[in-house]
């Protein structure tokens, strides 16, 4: 058969376009395919999870105030802008950069380069963490320009991307900052902010379309929930001015940083609950190169041998025991054998040559032989029974994330021998928090009654949720607790600063403490304490003082006496509290 | 051949392809109806004069490409490719022009402003590239035993799409490459110097990622690694596929699309028009979509076989591939299959260039029906 070249030709060219063909129906097919798969059986999850965080509507976050309604966290919004410059014609950029110039305080050359010369980017952000102001600008720049006198000069803002999100303000600055907590730009939350997320973030709610397969089934409209405002406890002023005091201490003793407490013992409600240093919640800028421990609630997550402030529970513990009464005297040999540990009084007078001690000098002198003395006499399963029902070893309940509870050893645990009840009573090789230790004394104060502290007096919202008083348990009658406060109320007065304030008397208890591992007394690690409660007869308020590792000076009278001892004189002032003589008369 | 029937007996209308054009008339009315939804519908009318309305912008310019579609009919073929040096001079020297002095616009230096008009001279390029490209490719079958045709055809085609690389608009510059590729495979290139090319691509391929822009290596590399991207750079894609995703079966009607009327796409009315639709119309309406333009292509095509020369051949069967490649990269950007590049969908997506240049080289493609190989049996 003949056949031209040409014809050969056609045939080749008419096979090359079959196989065209075949790449185009194999590539149409390929899209067809990822088609069904994103239309039909469209990986729900995934398409719902990505659609959820652009049909919502956000809640906005609960604000956070004080017992008295005074803000200390606020929810605003701050803006993100950017801007697409390919939406942009010349002319519009030149009507633009005068008013852009002035509404994000930009030179005009910085503006001009970031609008004209970023071909690459699809778009280019303006500015973030802008003001509301921004935006109301950037809206009254658009009505302006869409109301342009030349048709053609007017244009809307199309090209801009005004995105808010939203943040947390803090009028009250670092005020109670480890309590409030944060929230990270990724999304990371401590303090109060974690422990109530829940309550405070509200429900989102949902627009969706009517006709919708995925995103609207049923369609409508869910509406916005937003977040409980949370009344705390603390007292604005209170906080403000321990907060004050405290970090004039720890800067003073040159202390790594300290606590403190200010508990209401007839309910558990902390006013105060300060640490020290601080940084600014809002101005996380300022936060480089400060140490990660500012972070903190040392209150409630840092547990501390309570040394000499446990004396006077383990008295307390003694008297309910039944095991030593208020008028009962034994004599002080100055060295005494707990298993194989010596205990020694503070002024190393191993001559005491029994001399003849009552209770009460035994904690206005504070002690060491007395109080493992009367440890002993207690036994284990006593004195661990009675240190336990104080809350030693379990955490108090507070309403705060990261609450540690300290260590205590027990008899039958490994490392357990008879020394650790004698250390144990006069309050070593055992750790609690501050706020363990304020609870306990919180219930020397209440009578008897340990109440479990809490932070957040009432959470309003859809519904309001009060927060009642909590009694966890009755640890020694009214009487022993009477007993004691009475005999710390004496070690105050006869103690070298002398009384509170005149009037007012003030039960309280000052301890030097080594941190566990560290003994070697004063030479290693400390921390400087002072628990106080009053004024009696009807004392109500726990303060406690707490600070970490001074350098200066060490002892509990010296360091952290001068915060209470200051802290409850603006206490009696600001409560407008009775003098003790006039509660007595009554 | 006994016909007593010449070429210029046969009446116009007998010899137009109705088809090619009814396909061409639905695409940019649907075009039309999905700027209105995607754009018009919820865009504020205030303060906006008529010429501000983009569906009428496309009107106007769908009227202009169409008379232009029936000009370009009017003379054979033949004679406009002999002017083809010309117009390849002039595609270069507008480039050139927009090069130094154009007009920044969608990220690079592609328009041309004159009055309120923008003109994009890389979308005619399209055209005169096919043109030229099959001028030169188009020439008696021994003469591709020699590289010549192929060499002569890089010479003209290949600065061109150097400049369009350079404005930076690398995606056109994709499309006029593949397109051209194409129109070379389809000329009857011998199979060895395929072979011998394949083997310097594999070779130059890394040479070529060095070269691309960083922004240009981001958007390949967060295609095939979606999870490293910054969620704001992977946006678009994401809600072009929540649009996509949600529109299920038979879509949430017209108008009615979340996605696209709560302005989540940016880039709704030219990059992600398909996903509005998507969304809008459900994947039955994306599967008409797609019918109508295979359909279209299919047209291209079969005039491609039934064309009088290889010249003619090569032009129906560039435009219907460039018509596919711009179809399949859109697309696949709409569904995450391409990385995002900014292509319109020919005839559909919102753009008066694409619009007139798309059709001015489907009037190419009509010129090569009427003169096509069935009418010259007629007439010889």
């Amino acid at each position: 058969m003949y056949t031209t070249n040409g014809e050969i030709a056609e045939s080749n060219q008419k096979r090359r376009i079959s196989w065209l063909l075949i790449v185009m129906g194999v590539a149409g097919l390929y899209v067809a395919g990822h088609l069904v798969v994103w239309q039909i059986f469209a990986p729900a999850g995934k398409l719902s999870a990505l659609a959820s965080t652009s049909a919502e509507l956000p809640a906005v976050r609960g604000t956070i105030v004080d017992r008295g309604g005074h803000a200390l966290v606020l929810s605003d919004v701050r803006y993100e802008v950017s801007v697409t410059p390919r939406l942009l014609a010349t002319a519009q950029i030149d009507r633009l950069i005068p008013e852009l110039v002035r509404i994000f305080n930009k030179s005009e050359a910085e503006l001009k380069q970031v609008i004209t010369s970023t071909n690459q980017a699809a778009y280019v952000e303006l500015g973030r963490d802008l003001d509301p102001q921004v935006k109301a600008d950037l809206d009254e720049l658009e009505s302006r320009l869409l109301a342009d006198p030349t048709p053609s000069a007017r244009f809307g803002l199309d090209a801009f991307a005004i995105v808010p999100s939203p943040v947390r303000v803090y009028p009250e600055g670092s005020l109670a900052a480890q309590v409030l907590g944060l929230i990270t730009k990724d999304g990371d939350k401590t303090g109060l902010e974690l422990r109530y997320d829940a309550v405070m973030s509200g429900r989102a709610g949902q627009r969706s379309s009517k006709t919708g397969s995925l995103l609207g089934q049923g369609g409508g409209y869910i509406p916005v929930e937003d977040g409980a405002t949370l009344v705390l406890t603390i007292d604005r002023n209170l906080q403000a001015e321990a907060e004050r005091l405290l970090a004039v201490a720890v800067e003073a003793s040159k202390a790594k940083r300290g606590t403190v407490i200010i508990l209401d013992a007839s309910s558990g409600a902390l006013l105060t609950l300060a640490n020290a240093p601080s940084y600014d919640p809002g101005a996380w800028k300022t936060w480089s190169g400060l140490d990660p421990s500012v972070f903190n609630n040392m209150a409630v997550s840092s547990p501390f041998e309570p040394r000499a402030t446990q004396m006077p529970l383990t008295l307390a513990a003694a008297l309910e025991a039944n095991v030593i009464t208020a008028g009962m005297t034994y004599q002080d040999f100055g060295s005494l054998m707990v298993g194989n540990q010596r205990f020694v009084n503070w002024d190393e007078n191993r001559t005491a040559n029994g001399t003849v001690t009552s209770i009460t000098d035994t904690v206005v002198t504070s002690r060491i032989y007395g109080t493992a003395y009367i440890g002993s006499l207690m036994g284990p399963a006593c004195f661990y029974e009675m240190i336990r029902r104080m809350g030693f070893g379990e955490p108090t309940g507070i309403d705060l994330p990261a609450e540690q509870t300290g260590e205590m050893p027990l008899p039958g645990a490994e490392n357990w021998s008879l020394a650790f009840l004698g250390m144990n009573a006069i309050g070593r090789s055992l750790t609690v928090t501050p706020l363990q230790l304020a609870s306990a004394y919180g219930m020397l104060a209440n009578g008897g009654e340990l109440m479990r502290p809490y932070i957040v007096a009432e959470q309003r919202g859809a519904e309001t949720v009060v927060t009642e008083p909590f009694k966890v348990r009755r640890v020694i009658t009214p009487e022993h607790a009477a007993t004691i406060s009475n005999m710390l109320a004496e070690a105050v007065e006869k103690s070298e600063a002398g009384p509170v304030l005149p009037g007012y008397r003030f039960a309280g208890f000052s301890s030097l403490t080594g941190i566990p591992g560290t003994d070697n007394l004063p030479r290693g690690w400390l921390t400087s304490a002072y628990v106080g409660y009053g004024p009696l007869p009807n004392e109500r308020y726990v303060i406690l003082v707490w600070i970490d590792d001074p350098q200066e000076v060490y002892f509990g009278k010296d360091v952290a006496q001068p915060v209470f001892r200051e802290l409850a004189a603006y206490l009696v002032n600001y409560m407008a509290l009775a003098s003790s003589a006039a509660e007595v008369s009554q | 051949m006994s016909t007593t029937r010449t070429y210029h007996s046969v009446p116009f209308w007998r010899r137009f392809d109705w088809l090619l054009l009814l396909f061409i008339l639905i695409l940019m009315g649907l075009g039309l109806v999905m700027i209105y939804s995607s754009y018009e519908y919820a865009a504020p009318k205030e303060g906006r004069i008529w010429s501000d309305n983009l569906v009428i912008r496309q009107a106007i310019f769908g009227a202009i490409g169409l008379v232009l579609f029936v000009a370009v009919t009017i003379i054979d073929y033949r004679y406009i490719m002999t002017m083809s040096l010309v117009l390849i001079a002039g595609t270069v020297v507008m480039l050139g022009i927009t090069y130094v002095l154009g007009h920044t616009s969608f990220g690079a230096q592609s328009w041309i402003r004159i009055q309120n008009l923008t003109l994009q001279p890389s979308e005619l390029a399209k055209v005169i590239v096919i043109l030229a490209g099959a001028n030169v490719l188009g020439v008696p079958d021994e003469r591709h035993d020699t590289l010549w045709p192929v060499i002569l055809s890089a010479i003209t085609v290949l600065p061109i799409v150097a400049l369009i690389y350079l404005q930076p608009d690398a995606g056109t510059a994709m499309v006029l490459f593949i397109t051209w590729v194409i129109m070379v495979f389809m000329s009857g290139i011998r199979w060895r110097y395929i072979a011998i090319a394949a083997g310097l691509s594999a070779v130059a391929l890394p040479i070529i990622w060095f070269r691309l822009r960083q922004y240009q290596r981001d958007r390949i590399l967060d295609f095939l690694y979606p999870s490293r991207a910054p969620l704001e750079r992977r946006y678009n894609i994401i809600q072009a596929l929540i649009s996509v995703g949600s529109g299920g079966w038979w879509g949430k009607g017209l108008l009615n699309g979340t996605q696209s009327q709560l302005y989540f796409l940016r880039v709704r009315h030219t990059d992600f028009i398909f996903s509005v639709w998507a969304e809008e119309m459900g994947f039955v309406g994306a599967m008409v979509l797609i019918g109508i333009i295979v359909a279209l292509i299919s047209r291209c095509v079969r005039i491609g076989l039934r064309a009088r020369d290889q010249k003619g051949r090569l032009i129906a069967v560039g435009v219907a591939a460039m018509i596919f490649i711009q179809s399949f990269i859109n697309i696949g950007m709409n569904i995450e299959l391409l990385p995002v590049t900014g292509l319109p969908l020919p005839l559909i997506s919102y753009g008066g260039s694409s619009l007139v240049a798309t059709l001015i080289a489907l009037g190419l493609v009509e010129n090569v029906a009427l003169h096509s190989h069935a009418m010259e049996a007629d007439l010889f």
